[in-house]
């Protein structure tokens, strides 16, 4: 499928035609995403279980994260959601600068978030809130006992989002590559619109991290 | 899932909406972090969860492109937003009527001993052992575990108190202090003043020796319970029956 042409896109044998190939790649996305959503599952159910049960030590170490480096991370994420939605508009218009200049944009706007992920990362590690026994923060042990749990889901859900960031921005690596070539037009543009679905996906999984963790814990 | 009639004619976000749809995802972004300046209580988490739901729907109808997809797509999807609430709605369930269950069966278990002791506010070998006697009877390990850990079965998720720990005791941790704690309970701990005061005093006396050397029982402490130990038969039970009001309760429901 490599040696694809923009408008007269090969199909493999067992498709009836490039539709059906087109339209089962889809489907098989959106079942990744299924089990997407349940991988994030138990650590969000997990979350906010505990959060009720310890809410005065959740409350407390929820005020230790940064809400306005999580609002920008946010924004970021928005803005690299309608980058990739434009990415894919002109490659069905059959505008190739206008693919590679969107996922251009959203690789930055993906490097912006790590970049952002890193200096609270090093914040949180500087103050010792690292999870399990690396937790070596015993003055807020004193007012939250159950800080170090807090910590815990937080390293764990947004590194697993972070993951995906990273995960993302690979596959952008190469999708920039291919468009550069000439290989997304109206005709054939599967990779975009599956790694679309997926960076929406991870865009939706912040915009619910983002409250859980930074504004109402 | 292939539909000949719509070959090749994939929807095409146009760049309006595109753009409505990122305008309407910033303006909710700082509706949410607004709204979160302000303090609603109770209502924080859902409303900051409805705002996120709201941007989610956005995201998925229209990025994602769910509005033009075919059914099967949103069948798949939908199914693991059911599944999500299943996990969520059950766990939930299950972890906050746990103790609930503890104190609707407590009071049946009332009557277990008629032993009186004379001076119960005062340490003694024989009272600490009746102590573990009712402790096993009441069933406390269920929540404080075996070896007082606070590891019971139901006691991890209710955070159960540890009897081996000196300090967070939220009542104080002399004799006095955790008998008031069994006659009233704390947060998921019932009130077990249902057992006599015998019973309370030694179940108290029991679980502070599993820790370090509790403070001794002062005659401020003891007025606080309401014990004059200068006053002729303090140590006697006031009250070891079945409580009228927790009976008629049961009889009403049975009928």
């Amino acid at each position: 499928m490599s040696s694809a042409h923009a408008n007269e896109h090969e199909h493999a044998h067992h498709f009836r035609d490039a539709e059906h190939q087109f339209q089962t790649n889809k489907q098989g996305m959106w079942l990744f995403l299924l089990q997407e959503v349940l991988f994030f599952a138990p650590l969000f159910v997990g979350y906010i279980i505990f959060k009720f049960i310890y809410f005065d030590s959740f409350h407390y170490a929820s005020k230790q994260l940064d809400w306005v480096l999580g609002s920008v991370n946010t924004v970021i994420l928005i803005v690299s959601s309608f980058t990739v939605a434009r990415a894919i508009s002109s490659a069905q218009r059959g505008n190739q600068t206008g693919v590679i200049e969107n996922l251009v944009f959203t690789l930055i706007c993906g490097l912006g978030f790590m970049a952002v992920k890193a200096i609270e990362y090093s914040h949180k590690i500087h103050d010792g809130l690292l999870p399990g026994p690396l937790f070596t923060n015993t003055a807020m042990l004193e007012v939250a006992p159950e800080a170090p749990l807090f910590f815990t889901f937080y390293f764990c859900m947004t590194g697993l989002h972070a993951l995906h960031v990273v995960g993302g921005l690979v596959v952008f690596v190469w999708l920039i590559k291919r468009a550069k070539r000439g290989e997304f037009g109206p005709g054939y543009y599967t990779p975009l619109e599956l790694t679309g679905l997926y960076w929406h996906f991870v865009d939706l999984v912040w915009i619910f991290l983002f409250p859980l963790l930074y504004l109402v814990g | 899932m292939s539909d000949d009639k719509n070959k090749h004619q994939h929807h095409i976000l146009s760049n309006a909406a595109s753009m409505w749809v990122f305008i309407f995802l910033l303006v909710f972004t700082v509706i949410t972090v607004a709204i979160a300046q302000f303090d609603f209580g109770q209502l924080n988490f859902p409303i900051a969860m409805l705002i996120a739901t709201v941007k989610a729907f956005a995201v998925v109808l229209f990025f994602m492109g769910m509005k033009y997809d075919s059914n099967d797509n949103r069948v798949i999807f939908a199914t693991s937003f059911i599944f999500l609430f299943i996990f969520l709605g059950f766990t939930a369930m299950d972890l906050f009527s746990r103790g609930q269950i503890r104190v609707v069966g407590s009071p049946l278990m009332a009557v277990v001993s008629d032993k009186v002791f004379d001076k119960p506010w005062l340490p003694t070998e024989e009272i600490v052992a009746h102590g573990k006697e009712i402790y096993v009877k009441q069933a406390c390990a269920t929540c404080h575990g075996d070896e007082g850990l606070g590891n019971g079965p139901a006691g991890i998720a209710l955070g159960a108190r540890n009897f081996h720990e000196e300090a967070g005791w939220k009542n104080g941790r002399n004799p006095a202090q955790v008998f008031g704690t069994l006659s009233k309970g704390l947060n998921a701990m019932p009130a077990y003043s249902t057992i006599s005061e015998s019973d309370r005093w030694a179940v108290a006396h029991y679980v502070l020796t599993l820790g370090p050397r509790a403070p001794e029982v002062t005659e401020a402490d003891l007025a606080k319970v309401g014990v004059d130990p200068n006053q002729q038969g303090a140590g006697e039970n006031k009250q070891r029956t079945l409580p009228v009001n927790f009976a008629e309760k049961i009889y009403l429901k049975e009928i």
